[in-house]
């Protein structure tokens, strides 16, 4: 039997912690989906943060010496992500999108169990 | 009460529709792919008109997966919503979990997670907080109040699924959501209730069978959350980083805010000292495509 890993649930309790590369994410969406070709991957990913987006439960930006988030909407988030996942080294690039958790994906972090 | 069976009922009919469909979607894409996979191999002369199908093929399946997923939330959302009633009516307590999380809204979002879990994936282990959600259970059946069916009972205990029929698991959420009303009063008067948890994989039995692997189960223990390990203090982050990268191969990554190494064993070890968790902290990735940190002890 394979165990069970919702990948959205799995991002947000990362995301009590610490923050979210899109590295991570695509991690956790690899290890809750089995072995994904990388296209097929990247698209599942793409759907899985898209969501995160259009709930509110997540804001995208750059990691520095501190989190800047994004100014996007989810929608023009979502695009700016995919469009830097074509156009950029893809390796550079998982590693220059970041997710913080909002109030209310914190909310769904600790009701499944994260721990701050 | 009665007020939230009729929502919980249509939430399991939706659910029910809306996997269904979306297992229909997943079915299409994956013919579609292989379709498209024996015309790449050349293994199949492939038309303009076969290719056009195949494309549309893979459109008309990721618009029901859509239009599926849409469908679920919507469900989840009147779920919650009667929840949510349900919590008001008896009030929250002093027994909800954390200053920061009302029960009502814990089990609205329970709702939520098990509804898109239902749809993605046919629960085959949905790893459930036992205690108190166990004893509130224990009080459904002492109320009798509600009739809760097997599976129903099962999701919410955390009892493994897999040999379950989708359709029946779905159903059984929607029927135990009556139970789950009784569970939110019970919950809210003289118990404790975590409906649905993500089991942690942070042990040492979790870590991957690689040399880094092993130094991390020897230098590190669990932390609190999913593929987080710790380590006493900032100071042994970096010995560990240390003793990690040692040897490695060094190179730059896009912007990230530190340096990477891969070690001999293929593992890439990044090293940043801004973290959300505070301090230093690893980022490692492992040659299976396993993601972990290593932070300080929190």
């Amino acid at each position: 039997m394979t165990s069970y890993e919702d990948p959205t649930t799995k991002i947000l309790v990362s995301g009590l912690d610490d923050w979210v590369s899109l590295a991570e994410a695509r991690s956790l969406v690899q290890v809750a989906r089995g072995n994904l070709h990388d296209h097929a991957l990247r698209a599942e990913t793409l759907s899985v943060v898209s969501r995160l987006l259009a709930d509110g439960l997540v804001r995208p930006g750059t990691l520095s010496d501190r989190f800047s988030a994004w100014d996007d909407d989810a929608e023009r988030a979502v695009e700016r992500i995919a469009e830097g996942w074509d156009d950029a080294d893809a390796d550079d690039w998982l590693y220059s999108v970041w997710f913080e958790n909002t109030a209310s994906g914190n909310d769904l972090a600790r009701s499944a169990g994260g721990v701050e | 009460m009665q007020g939230s069976a009729a929502p919980l009922a249509a939430y399991a009919e939706e659910l029910r529709v809306a996997q269904q469909d979306y297992a229909r979607g997943e079915q299409m894409l994956l013919s579609a792919q292989n379709a498209a996979a024996g015309a790449g191999s050349g293994a199949v002369a492939t038309s303009d008109a076969e290719r056009d199908a195949t494309m549309q093929a893979r459109a008309d399946a990721a618009a029901l997966m859509d239009r599926a997923e849409e469908r679920a939330r919507q469900a989840n959302e009147v779920a919650a919503r009667a929840l949510q009633r349900a919590g008001a009516e008896v009030g929250a307590g002093p027994t909800v979990r954390n200053e920061s999380s009302s029960f009502p809204a814990d089990v609205g979002n329970a709702a939520a997670s098990l509804g898109l879990a239902a749809l993605r994936d046919p629960l085959s282990s949905l790893a459930v907080a036992a205690g108190g959600a166990l004893a509130s259970l224990g009080a459904v059946g002492a109320v009798g109040s509600v009739a809760l069916d097997l599976t129903g009972v099962g999701a919410l205990a955390g009892v493994p699924l897999g040999a379950a029929s989708t359709a029946a698991v779905v159903g059984g959420v929607g029927l135990a959501g009556a139970g789950l009303l009784d569970i939110a009063r019970h919950a809210a008067t003289d118990d404790r209730v975590t409906p649905f948890q993500v089991a942690a994989r942070n042990l040492d039995d979790d870590l991957p069978d690689t040399a880094s692997g092993d130094v991390l189960r020897e230098r590190t223990e669990p932390g609190a959350n999913d593929r987080v390990r710790q380590v006493p203090d900032d100071e042994a982050v970096r010995a560990l980083a240390e003793q990690l990268r040692e040897d490695g191969v060094p190179y730059t990554r896009g912007s990230y805010p530190g340096t990477w190494v891969t070690a001999a064993d293929g593992t890439r070890i990044g090293l940043r000292e801004t973290s959300g968790s505070g301090g230093p902290t690893l980022d490692i990735e492992f040659p299976n495509g396993e993601s972990w940190k290593v932070h300080r002890q929190r």
